[in-house]
């Protein structure tokens, strides 16, 4: 077997096995529920900030956006504005269409879409690229606002809405979150995609199938926990307000699924800011995407610009003064 | 694929199942076809630029300083806070693969490592052993390395590097479909950086660099050869249309400085779109008595610089507003050239401005305000011209052009790294009555590299040149079996060259013509004689019989 | 049935098969890309592959073989293997597992005189090979020379030039 993979697999099996022998074992919830999620949060939140800052830090000496249709020239040839902007309203679409609808990504799969010889309609993998990573980050999206029931009391209305709307299938009980089952579904096939397409899986590192493997684990054990054994969601809420009102307690009769749980999601947090999960803050600071193309127009400021060495018109008129006589071009010194 | 596989073992040795992903262990294999010459020493010595000697990439030393490990490392510390792009690239990339088939190397080659992701991977993998936290950490792990995706800078690793970043043209092409943006072409100028600190360049880039810097351009024309050479197409045009055109140079107080990559005046079949700006240049003296000058000192559009490094590009590219300067000119006027305009675009006024010696550019004849160059003064000889069409302001024949079938190449850096994709279009349709345009995948942002630029245009490496072209190639087979299309219209000078021999291997019907030379055939000079050829001195239309 | 039938009527598998192992021949991660029947525009060696696979193998499948015309059916897919740093037998030996190919689909028969058919592809395919191979040559030897404009020439500034660039492409 690939050591790709399966190194990340046995370390993310490790991690749940550490958590629930830890609690059911030898009782250590006060560890795994409230030292590591403090830990881990305080990782999170210094590591990406220590990581933005960095980037931010690098200076940005030239203006490069890459332009992906006609520019700002003459009045009468249409510009477009969003994909070669002159303009921070014309960038800022480019951002959201990047950010919200992975537009770049959408382009691979307009390739993928042609007719062929007998003018049938055909397709590649390319689109579930796309679709794969728009269910995924939404639903995980969806999942992340819904789990913040369990640290705000009251629970605001809006909430309640989207889970109204994220249950509106009403199968089983208690009733089905769509957002948890995509979110696996779509984990899995971007794991499944990272293993049998020889291409994918030639460029894929260990970092790559980790988080994928945590975040398989983290979906699998709250779907779990959910509809299968069924936590004390009461004991639940108790323990993480314990946890955001800084009295952490640890309440009775919830299991070693439930801090496999939180363990796993810790180290999810903990790991993000040292890894390439980091495209989430970077996508915002991108120079061939966040800038405007009107470098002709308004000057861009090289913070380290420095003088170099060049090789002057006056050294080049001495070194080939006769020969410019001789053939009739004018000189500056005749001499 | 070494040479004494047959391919029967070969096709034993591939089996079905998803690979083993060793490719950073694989050490890299060093193909003729493939690689350029290794840069001489005199042309490194020129700019004073570090480690020139003699050494041939084919042999097991490459003459490297001692410390050439804490070179490169200190060269990638200093880069990674120097420019952005860099970190952030270095750091964000979550290996999707929505690149890996958009390179024209890749698919020409098939050689993995061509896939950008992994071009880049080369140079990440040791910035995450060196330069993370995550990276430093792992190697003190007995093979944690591997789980970090780093690897030690060795010879192997660096060989590597010079193999691949110079089977890279920097065209972006990857960067389009990237979701964060990442630009292969900033990772492998990078690359070729931090190379060029260990003496490591091609001959084919340092050369023309030293020439440039000495003489003014790549060739190393000098400047009464240079003078030559227009006078010769003087006399060509004189024979073909019968009026004299020639053109000034090195003029104080003219009106605009033009100035063009070299190719065009040395080089065929770019001579001839030489020729068109010549007979612009007459007929807008003689209609409108617009003033242009030539310079023999910036006599170089093109910028090689560019592919050693960014100071490198700087030295060179500091001509063109020393000589504006020099000659009080009023603004500044740029042929067709590809990369000389993506230099323009995003580093010129960056690097050596601000240019407020300079007047903001105006068109005389037609009153347009170039609102778009209103900074770095410098205006594109298609965006000029397209606006003198649009006002009515040039008398042009199309049906001398009538035999072109013609179809349009967007350069990769005027596409990708400018947008400019209609004016050329504009000036094409008003010359000429036959366009095709190519599908749509392979056109304006998603055009294929020629699979010669970024220095690449050598003789010694033409497989892979003809390999990278190969994407490029079929699509213009496909209009000319479609549409008939006989003529590749181009605004670049070294897609002038290199399309012409990858068209010769792969479509040999069809020419390369820069839209300048359509320009030249088409436009009428005041007192011209009836036009019996074009400007390659063929028959024209409807002329062939009275050629015989 | 008589052999010729059959291959007609097995004629998809072949061919689906004889693509399949020539992409092969390259590296994995590529022939996974190459092997994809995608827009032709966006993976030129898989789809002229395919093509002229197909088309040479309909030749084949003809009483009487043109070989001219074989050789025309197969030169976009030697043309392409030429300049991909194959040797001249990893160039042409696609040729060659047709034989195995139909050997397998067909359950172990075989026919002489279609072997000969395929013998003398092979021989075509080779031609094609050296002709590609030929023009690399003269395409290295004739751009250095028009890289210097022919007034250049006519002025007598580059004859020496001339002659050196041409000994330096000779030398790869």
């Amino acid at each position: 077997m690939n050591q790709k993979y399966m190194v990340p697999l046995a370390g993310v099996l490790l991690l749940f096995l550490l958590a629930y022998a830890g609690v059911e074992g030898a009782g250590m919830q006060w560890f795994f529920g409230i030292i590591v999620p403090y830990v881990a949060v305080i990782a999170f939140v210094g590591g990406f900030v220590r990581r933005v800052m960095g980037w931010a830090a690098s200076a940005v000496p030239f203006r490069i956006p890459t332009t992906c249709g006609q520019q700002k020239s003459l009045p009468w040839i249409k510009q477009n504005c969003i994909d070669n902007p002159d303009k921070a309203s014309g960038v800022f679409m480019r951002m959201v269409l990047e950010i919200f609808l992975f537009r770049s990504l959408f382009r691979n799969t307009k390739a993928a879409f042609n007719r062929n010889e007998k003018n049938k309609l055909t397709y590649s993998w390319e689109i579930f690229l796309w679709v794969g990573a728009l269910a995924f980050h939404y639903s995980f999206l969806v999942v992340i606002i819904r789990h913040l029931r369990f640290f705000l009391e009251p629970v605001p209305s809006c909430l309640k809405f989207l889970e109204f709307f994220d249950g509106i299938v009403q199968l089983g009980l208690p009733g089905l979150f769509i957002s948890g089952a995509v979110l696996l579904l779509a984990a899995l096939f971007l794991l499944a995609r990272r293993i049998f397409d020889a291409k994918v899986s030639y460029i894929s590192l260990a970092a790559d199938y980790f988080p994928l493997f945590l975040i398989i684990g983290i979906a699998a054990s709250g779907i779990a926990m959910r509809y299968f054994t069924k936590v004390d969601i009461i004991g639940i809420k108790s323990f993480t307000m314990g946890l955001v009102t800084f009295h952490p307690v640890i309440p009775d009769g919830v299991g070693g699924l439930f801090y496999a749980h939180i363990f796993m999601v810790s180290a999810l947090f903990a790991y993000f800011p040292v890894s390439k999960l980091m495209h989430m803050g970077g996508i915002f600071l991108s120079p061939t995407r966040n800038m405007a193309n009107n470098n002709r127009a308004k000057r861009h400021v090289n913070p380290w610009n420095y003088a170099v060495d060049i090789h002057t018109y006056e050294q080049y008129e001495d070194h080939f003064r006769e020969k410019m006589i001789d053939a009739g071009l004018p000189v500056d010194k005749k001499e | 694929m070494s040479d004494e596989l047959k391919p029967d073992e070969l096709l034993d040795k591939v089996d079905h199942t998803p690979s083993q992903g060793t490719w950073m262990t694989e050490s890299v294999q060093i193909r003729p076809g493939m690689y350029c010459y290794a840069a001489k020493p005199e042309s490194v010595e020129t700019l004073g630029l570090p480690n020139a000697r003699s050494w041939n990439p084919m042999e097991a030393d490459w003459k490297l300083p001692e410390n050439w490990q804490e070179i490169i490392h200190n060269g990638i510390k200093d880069r990674l806070e120097k420019f952005r792009t860099f970190k952030i690239f270095m750091d964000v990339c979550v290996r999707c693969g929505a690149c890996a088939d958009k390179c024209h190397f890749f698919l020409g080659t098939g050689d993995p490592k061509n896939m950008p992701v992994l071009r880049a991977e080369l140079l990440r993998s040791v910035y995450r052993n060196d330069f993370t936290t995550a990276g430093k950490l792992l190697q003190k792990i007995p093979g944690g390395d591997k789980l970090g995706g780093g690897r030690p800078l060795t010879l192997d690793v660096l060989k590597e590097w010079w193999y691949y970043f110079f089977q890279c043209t920097e065209c972006r092409r990857c960067s389009v479909f990237c979701p964060y943006g990442i630009d292969t072409a900033e990772i492998t100028i990078m690359g070729r950086e931090l190379l060029n600190l260990l003496g490591l360049n091609i001959d084919w880039i340092a050369t023309p660099v030293s020439n440039c810097y000495q003489t003014g351009n790549h060739l190393g024309i000098q400047p009464h050869a240079f003078k030559d050479m227009l006078d010769f197409f003087t006399e060509d045009i004189e024979e073909i249309t019968g009026v004299d055109v020639a053109p000034q140079f090195n003029k104080k107080g003219a009106d605009i400085l033009f100035i063009t990559p070299s190719g065009d005046v040395f080089a065929d079949p770019g001579t001839y779109t030489c020729q068109g700006y010549m007979i612009l240049f007459k007929y807008l003296k003689d209609k409108y008595d617009l003033d242009v000058t030539w310079s023999t000192y910036a006599s170089e559009g093109g910028n090689f610089g560019f592919f050693t490094s960014h100071e490198t590009m700087k030295r060179l590219n500091a001509k063109m507003y020393a000589e504006a300067k020099r000659l009080g000119v009023k603004w500044i006027l740029g042929g067709e050239c590809g990369h000389m305009w993506r230099v323009i675009n995003q580093y010129m006024d960056t690097m050596n401005g601000p240019a407020d010696f300079l007047e903001e550019p105006v068109n005389p004849i037609t009153g347009t305000k170039f609102e778009n160059a209103k900074s770095t003064k410098m205006v594109h000889i298609t965006e000029f011209t397209a606006d003198l069409i649009k006002h009515g302001k040039l008398e042009l024949d199309k049906s001398r052009n009538a035999n072109r079938v013609m179809t349009f190449h967007d350069s990769c850096n005027p596409a990708r790294g400018m947008g400019l994709l209609d004016e050329p279009r504009y000036i094409i349709e008003n010359t000429c009555d036959n366009f095709y345009e190519m599908p749509i995948n392979t056109i304006r942002e998603q055009t294929f590299c020629c699979g010669s630029g970024a220095g690449l245009n050598a003789g010694e490496n033409i497989e892979l040149r003809m390999a990278g072209g190969l994407p490029r190639a079929n699509a213009v087979k496909y209009v000319h079996d479609k549409f008939g299309v006989n003529t590749l219209g181009t605004i670049c000078a070294i897609d002038r060259a290199a399309l012409s021999t990858l068209m010769e291997y792969w479509v040999p019907d069809v020419e390369v013509y820069g839209i300048h030379e359509l320009v030249g055939n088409a436009l009428i000079l005041p007192g011209e004689q009836e036009r019996e050829m074009d400007l390659r001195m063929e028959p024209l239309p409807g002329k062939e019989e009275a050629d015989e | 049935m008589n052999f010729n039938q059959k291959l007609e009527q097995n004629k998809k598998q072949i061919i689906d098969q004889w693509f399949l192992h020539t992409i092969n021949s390259y590296p994995q991660e590529t022939a996974r890309v190459l092997g994809k029947l995608k827009n032709r525009f966006d993976n030129p060696v898989g789809s002229a592959t395919a093509h002229s696979l197909e088309e040479s193998f309909n030749l084949l499948l003809q009483k009487e073989i043109d070989i001219d015309k074989i050789e025309t059916a197969l030169d976009s897919i030697i043309r392409i293997r030429a300049v991909q740093s194959f040797s001249a037998s990893q160039a042409v030996g696609f040729v060659f597992e047709l034989k195995k190919i139909i050997k397998t689909v067909l359950e172990g028969e075989r026919d002489n005189d279609f072997d000969g058919k395929i013998d003398e592809m092979a021989l075509a395919a080779f031609n094609r090979f050296m002709k590609c191979r030929e023009n690399i040559f003269l395409l290295k030897a004739t751009e250095s020379k028009r890289r210097i404009h022919s007034a250049f020439e006519r002025a007598g500034l580059v004859t020496e030039l001339k002659e050196k660039e041409l000994l330096d492409s000779d030398k790869s």
